[in-house]
């Protein structure tokens, strides 16, 4: 039976790595205007860019929580 | 004089969001065989390089803020101690900058010039910010030389393949879109 907090905490984390994976699919579709969105409302850029490394830094944290577990410095 | 924009803020303050709760979670400790200490999987630095070589100064401060600010946590930590690492990690994603600039290199690493450019500019940053990290411990007492080669050699390991291996899919796919913006400081 696995614990109930490692069962909560590895959906957690499957829930975001499918969000994550889902908005990347979206932004293929989207790429071809990017431009034209771009050109109306600059700040378009920043929020495409800051929400593309806010994704890679949770995908990160969930890499150094299972690293830690692995390490022995977090146990569940 | 340096003016101070908004955007400068806004910059330095999403560089600072976004690596302090790496700064204060993601770590991993890697193990070099050979070696009595392991080397710390740095991964902010990953993002604060990025985000110094696309907006200069800003990205780096908001990496040294993020830093020190994350070392606060750890309470038996002195003000030296913080202070130490965090001007550590101001002064390294700078380093690198300066590479970029003295060679031209572009961030996007469209050539294996640039590719190779970044590689040693990371492996240089990494160096001095190890040197100068473990040089102020030594010189405040808090390591002994025969730890002090120790701690530069796992620094620079650690540093160096954080930022490279976190920081290089950053550069690769998302400078070609930074550089629209008015804030990519290499179209200034």
């Amino acid at each position: 039976m696995i614990p109930y907090t490692l069962f909560y905490i590895s959906t957690i984390f499957a829930v975001v790595i499918a969000i994550i994976a889902l908005d990347f699919m979206q932004n293929r579709f989207t790429k071809p205007y990017f431009e034209d969105i771009r050109k109306k409302n600059s700040i378009f850029l920043y929020v495409y860019v800051f929400k593309v490394l806010a994704e890679v830094a949770v995908f990160w944290l969930i890499i150094a929580f299972i690293g830690q577990i692995m390490m022995g410095w977090i146990s569940l | 004089m340096m003016n101070v924009s908004v955007k400068n803020i806004v910059v330095t303050g999403v560089t600072a969001g976004l690596c302090l709760p790496l700064a204060l979670f993601a770590i991993i400790l890697v193990p070099i065989p050979g070696l009595p200490a392991a080397s710390g999987f740095w991964i902010p630095a990953g993002f604060y390089f990025v985000m110094t070589l696309w907006f200069g100064f800003w990205g780096a401060l908001g990496g040294h803020i993020a830093t020190t600010l994350a070392m606060g946590y750890f309470f038996g930590y002195t003000l030296q101690i913080w202070a130490d690492g965090g001007l550590g990690d101001l002064i390294a994603p700078l380093v690198c900058f300066l590479i970029f600039k003295m060679t031209g290199a572009d961030p996007e690493l469209k050539t294996k010039r640039d590719y190779t450019i970044w590689v040693v500019a990371v492996l240089a940053s990494s160096l001095v910010c190890g040197l100068w990290v473990h040089t102020v411990n030594l010189l405040f007492g808090v390591i002994t030389w025969p730890f002090w080669w120790v701690g530069v050699l796992t620094y620079f390991i650690g540093d160096s393949l954080a930022v490279l291996i976190v920081g290089t899919p950053l550069l690769k796919t998302l400078t070609g879109y930074v550089k629209a913006s008015s804030m990519y400081v290499w179209s200034q």
